[in-house]
Parts: structure tokens; sequence; C-alpha cells
């Protein structure tokens, strides 16, 4: 059987979020890097190729500005535990980060935003700081059954 | 003799381009596979271009990026390209290129 074409769900997933949870947002960055310049890093570590920061670069899901918070975004439709790791990750490279320099001073609040309750995650999330918001779509409950994840 | 048509939005290395975009659309494109040298078909991610920097301008912004091509038409199915301007850099790695999008 040929495999259906790949879609890129989080994408849209991630954005539809944004939207209905921040509308009065200051801004919003969509796959937004995280973490010093691979230039920076290479000068820290020049045991390591330059090209491995430039290639290896993290992005974050979402950056968002609202209500004088920093918001970090990582969408996870299918995997939500894989989306605590990446925030905590992500988390102390935020200040390191030269496109968001002129707004490090905000508080930084960490957000996993997943159709799936997974009780699990939610309790692991709360004791690093992280909410976990149960974002639920019809054509996300649709791919799920499509998977058998629902 | 061949004339120029239409003016394409060329993006820059790590610098941010701010468009707005209006009348997206998909289109199939033929160009020449870059690994087998063949031509192939592909659908490009398209729109017109009526700002450029803040200045008003009528060019085309075209992307195969399917990553970015998936933002954006979200973007124009929420209505945020009616509402924003489009902020989008472009980080190229080979096959880890990314590009940012900033709604502005």
């Amino acid at each position: 059987m040929a495999r259906q074409p790949y879609q890129q769900r989080e994408r849209r997933y991630v954005q539809e979020y944004v939207n209905e949870r921040f509308p009065d947002r200051d801004f919003v960055l969509y796959n937004a890097p995280v973490g010093p310049a691979p230039e920076t890093l290479y000068a820290a570590h020049p045991e390591v190729p330059l090209e491995h920061f430039r290639r290896w670069r993290l992005w974050a899901d979402a950056i968002v500005g609202w209500r004088g918070l920093l918001i970090l975004v990582e969408a996870k439709i299918r995997t939500p535990k894989h989306g605590l790791g990446y925030l905590l990750e992500y988390e102390p490279l935020v200040k390191q980060t030269p496109e968001l320099a002129a707004y490090v001073n905000r508080p930084l609040q960490l957000r996993l935003a997943t159709p799936r309750e997974d009780p699990r995650v939610i309790t692991a999330a709360a004791a690093h700081g992280i909410v976990v918001d149960i974002f639920k779509r019809p054509w996300v409950d649709d791919y799920l059954r499509e998977v058998g994840l629902m | 003799m061949s004339m120029v048509l239409e003016n394409y939005v060329k993006l820059t290395a790590e610098a941010e381009k701010i468009l707005k975009l209006e009348n997206p659309r998909i289109l199939e494109r033929t160009i020449t596979d870059p690994e087998t040298k063949r031509p192939k078909i592909v659908r490009a991610w398209v729109a017109d271009v009526t700002e450029e920097d803040y200045a008003p301008v009528r060019k085309i912004f075209s992307t195969l990026a399917e990553k970015l091509a998936a933002s954006l038409q979200v973007a124009a199915d929420a209505g945020d390209l009616r509402r924003y301007r489009v902020g989008i850099t472009w980080y190229p790695r080979g096959y880890a290129t990314e590009y940012r999008m900033r709604l502005i």
C-alpha cells in the first residue's frame, strides 16, 4: 500500500493553538531558534565543528509575547511526553538567544499544548512548573483515531 | 529575447524579510531536480506581495519549503495574512534548512 504524503500537522496545530489561546498577544514567533548563535557556541567549543552548531540549532514551536510574559510553546499531538524534554532543554537557552534579546526581562512560562490528556505527563510537567494545556480540535481527533491513538 | 514578467522576493540568509501577502495559492512548477538533474513537477506555495519591508511593491513570494508553506497556509486559512504582516527569516542549513515565521 502506498504511503500517504506527510502532512505538517503540528504546524497547523500550534498556530491554531496560539490563535485560540492568545488572540491578544503582543507577538508570536513560529519555529523560532533558541540558544546562542552558532558562532558563539563554536567560540566556546572550538573542538566541535561550526557546521555542527549551524545545522543542529534548536527550534521552538512557538514563542509568544502575551500580557508581559514570554511563553515558550511546544506542541505535541501524538507524544506529549517528548514536549517536556524539549521545554526543559530550551528553558535556560531562551535568555541566551540573540533573536530574543529584547524580551529576556519578561518572566518565562513553559507550555505544552497537546490533545492527549496523560496524567503521567501532567504530573511530571507540574513538578517542573510546565503548564500542560489540553487543546482539542476535531481534525486532530480524526487523525488520532486514524492512527489508533484514540 | 526573454523578458522578466514577475519580480520575486528574494530571502537573504538570517535576515528577516517583512512581507504583506495576498492571494495565496498553490501552483505546480517544473524544476530541475538538483540530484537527478531531471525535470520534475513540484507544488509551490505562492502569494502576491504588496509590501516588502514596509515599502509598497508588486512582487511574488514563492516557496517550495514544505514546513514554511504549511505555516503560511495555516496563517492564510486563519485570516492571519489579512490581519498581519509576515516576517520570514531563512536559516540555510542544507537539508536542515529552517524558516522562522513571525506575525507582526
